[in-house]
């Protein structure tokens, strides 16, 4: 048992009053200790931890160190991998758990918090691979544990195989209409865009009950098409009758062990109006930093988003996304990714490259 | 504005000069077109040349290369073209001068020229001229400015034969109405960028019956022989390495070096300091957001892996666009985001390195070799029979004259063949 993970459950389940800075503080010390590679990383800065006195300065790991090294604190318990991005085929990242306690109570308590603040449990429908079949994917782990803490029955696997089964969803829809249950929909960004075009193509529509939600993820990765935020919130009021305020993206990256949430469902909760934003639990915060100098930027300036995540106190706390968003004040907008180089002549320049 | 609407009616207008123009040098001799050509490089060459001036000012404000390297760059550029170099080259690919003496079959050569460097237009023009055809030089990105002061050079010895080129600019390479006006006069498109544009500009070529030769992604390499691992070999490999920031399809990524991790560890540090030692001589350019981050990715790439490895992975030579050299565990051919970014691979055996350069063959371009004079000859003819176009010894990669066949094609015996000469 390793005291700083129980301290940083404790400060998740509530029952800590230790401030969000000692415990990064704390966390960046154990990592120093005892992640070999990042302690050379920051020998490579000539950082003395001793004088790390504020969460914002610990030295940010980029996506790329978890393609290139294991930051793990301890013996994995599980490895994560990423999915890789629409930017080209690229290694994929490597997030090695020591204590998958972490990653747990931070997605369930997010995920309680943001998607499912108004009901203790109801009936789930997952369009993403199931854990069994992708033990790999942090995603589908985040379901898995969703189904045995807010499903009021067996989580409908919509995707058993991998690919999501339209003809099973379409059922468990159709059971959601006519018993009036309310449903909650787990899926990608990409399945729910093929699920629209095919409710399209087969003139299917839906109207579940209200309370029914829905959550997406993964951005474009994978979809059939581009499809606009608000394109897509039309398509699901249109296709399910799920309105925009029950419709939560999550983004979460297999780099980090908690996410942020759309703030709509939480707000609509706690009788708040506000645009649209990004929401996280205490124990992630972010930083919005210059793309090119990597010096924090002032709120409403769109920059490289780099996160502090407690709950990553086994691998990396501290990691610098590809991402460019806004700090809104109140939470985040992300807007982008950081840019790649352009082709330019004839030179084959990796950013080009599907070789090696 | 130059998106293709709009730049269509001054493209049309450049087609139907250079098309009136054209038929007078039907009464040039060709050996007075190559002198002419010579001229005109001697007239850029000479210290203190006003063309040459005028060139590294523009480029070096509009451009994104420092004033040094544009000075050296643009010089290797124009070199070559010694009457010389082409008379050989005209022995070489089509026998003798009488074969560009026959009447008729001139058509205007319309080169779409790469964005990488600039200064691409001065030898296709010239070998434009010596086929005493036509030319419409379209201008990359970066480089609006060298092909229309090449053409004034011209124009400025010989009116006639000057206004037989003329410069265009048009953004991208394939939209529609400045290509369409293009392609109306056109007898034969040559053109070099991306993959993606030469597939797109070969099948709108292939729409209008016009033939087309184009020049797609290429890479380049370098392969250091054991007993020339020596700091003058670092110090040429920097050399081709540094010039034009790397950006140019025959600036090698990739460095084999034979000999144990130790040694290429080494080596790389050699390099490295050779690279530093250039930042001050040939300084970086400007790099946009994109290429400035993909340079902090190689770089956090290989030094993450060195922190995971337990061991020296990356070799930074100052800033970040002075130069960055990874050791590679793997025994391939990556590339690079250029901007004078190396991998530097171990291998036991020169052996390995050629397999993975045949493997290849079909990107690669040129392989800079570092190796004892007497054997560069073996080494150079085992390149070139598994692909490798341009195999010279290390520093002089980016200095091609008229011989290199890149990818593999003639300079002009294909266009002679394409636009109907006999």
């Amino acid at each position: 048992m390793v005291p700083v993970y129980e301290e940083v459950l404790a400060f998740i389940d509530g029952s800590s009053d230790r401030r969000f800075e000692d415990l990064a503080l704390a966390v960046f010390r154990h990592q120093v200790e005892g992640c070999a590679p990042y302690r050379a990383y920051c020998e490579s800065l000539g950082l003395d931890p001793a004088s790390v006195v504020s969460w914002q300065v610990i030295p940010p790991v980029p996506i790329q160190a978890f393609k290139e090294a294991i930051l793990s604190c301890g013996p994995a318990e599980r490895v994560f991998l990423s999915t890789g991005t629409t930017q080209g085929v690229e290694k994929r990242s490597r997030h090695a758990m020591p204590d998958l306690r972490l990653y747990r109570a931070s997605a369930m308590a997010s995920m309680r918090a943001f998607f499912l603040p108004d009901v203790e449990r109801m009936g789930l429908v997952s369009l993403i691979a199931p854990s069994a079949l992708r033990p790999e994917s942090s995603l589908a782990q985040m379901v898995a544990w969703a189904a045995e803490v807010f499903s009021d029955g067996a989580m409908i696997e919509a995707a058993p195989a991998g690919e999501p089964d339209f003809d099973s969803f379409v059922d468990c829809l159709r059971r959601s209409e006519k018993g009036g249950a309310p449903l909650a929909i787990l899926t990608t960004t990409a399945a729910l865009i093929r699920f629209i075009d095919h409710a399209r193509k087969h003139s299917l529509v839906f109207r579940l009950p209200h309370g029914s939600r829905l959550m997406d993820t993964g951005g474009g990765k994978g979809a059939p098409r581009p499809m606009s935020r608000k394109g897509l919130l039309h398509a699901v009021w249109s296709t399910l009758a799920i309105p925009g305020y029950f419709v939560a993206n999550e983004y979460g990256m297999a780099e980090l062990s908690s996410q942020y949430w759309d703030s709509v469902i939480r707000d609509r909760h706690d009788g708040v109006h506000r645009p649209r934003a990004l929401l996280a639990k205490p124990w992630l915060r972010t930083l919005v930093l210059d793309p090119i100098t990597l010096e924090p930027i002032g709120s409403g300036s769109a920059g490289l988003l780099c996160h502090f995540d407690l709950a990553n106190a086994g691998s990396a706390m501290a990691v610098l996304s590809e991402d460019i968003g806004i700090d809104v004040g109140y939470g985040l907008r992300v807007t982008g990714r950081a840019p790649r180089a352009e082709a330019r002549g004839c030179s084959l320049s990796a950013a080009e490259a599907r070789v090696g | 504005m130059d998106d293709g609407a709009s730049a269509a009616p001054a493209v049309d207008a450049a087609v139907r000069r250079v098309l009136t123009a054209q038929p007078r040098l039907e009464r040039r001799d060709p050996r007075d077109l190559a002198e002419l050509v010579a001229r005109t490089a001697v007239a850029w060459l000479e210290p203190g040349s006003p063309w040459m001036q005028r060139a590294v000012a523009a480029l070096a404000e509009s451009g994104p290369f420092s004033r040094p390297m544009l000075e050296l760059g643009l010089r290797r550029m124009i070199e070559p073209l010694s009457y010389a170099a082409l008379e050989a080259l005209v022995r070489r690919e089509i026998g003798d001068w009488s074969a560009l003496e026959q009447q008729g079959g001139r058509r205007l050569i319309v080169h779409v020229l790469p964005s990488n460097l600039p200064g691409h237009a001065a030898i296709p023009s010239a070998l434009t001229l010596l086929l005493r055809c036509g030319g419409l030089l379209k201008s990359g990105r970066d480089d609006r400015v060298f092909a229309p002061l090449w053409v004034e050079s011209i124009c400025a010895l010989d009116p006639e034969v000057g206004a037989c080129l003329e410069p265009v600019y048009w953004a991208g390479a394939v939209p529609a109405g400045a290509l369409e006006a293009a392609l109306a006069g056109a007898g034969l498109v040559v053109a070099s960028g991306g993959d993606a544009a030469m597939a797109d500009l070969a099948r709108r070529c292939a729409v209008a019956a016009i033939p087309f030769i184009g020049h797609g992604h290429r890479i380049s390499a370098a392969l250091v022989v054991g007993d020339a691992i020596e700091r003058r070999t670092a110090a040429a490999l920097a050399d081709d390495v540094a010039l034009w920031d790397q950006l140019g399809c025959l600036s090698p990524q990739v460095c084999f070096v034979e000999g144990s991790r130790l040694v290429a560890r080494q080596f790389a540090e050699a390099v490295c300091g050779e690279l530093a030692a250039r930042a001050t001589a040939l300084p970086s350019g400007r790099r946009s957001a994109g290429e400035t981050l993909d340079l902090r990715r190689f770089r956090e790439a290989a030094a993450w892996r060195g922190f995971g490895a337990g061991e020296r992975v990356l070799y930074e030579c100052g800033g970040a666009g002075d130069g960055s050299i990874a050791i590679e565990d793997e025994v391939g051919l990556r590339p690079t985001p250029l901007h004078r970014c190396l991998r530097i691979v171990a291998v036991e055996r020169v052996e390995e390195a050629l397999v993975v350069l045949r493997t290849h063959s079909r990107l690669l371009e040129g392989v800079g070799v570092g190796v004892g004079t007497d054997a560069f000859p073996g080494i150079a003819n085992r390149l070139r029979e598994i692909g490798a176009h341009h195999v010279v010894p290390l520093g002089t990669m980016q200095s091609p004259d008229l011989s290199w066949r890149q990818g593999g094609r003639p300079r002009i015996a294909e266009w002679c063949g394409a636009i109907g000469m006999q």
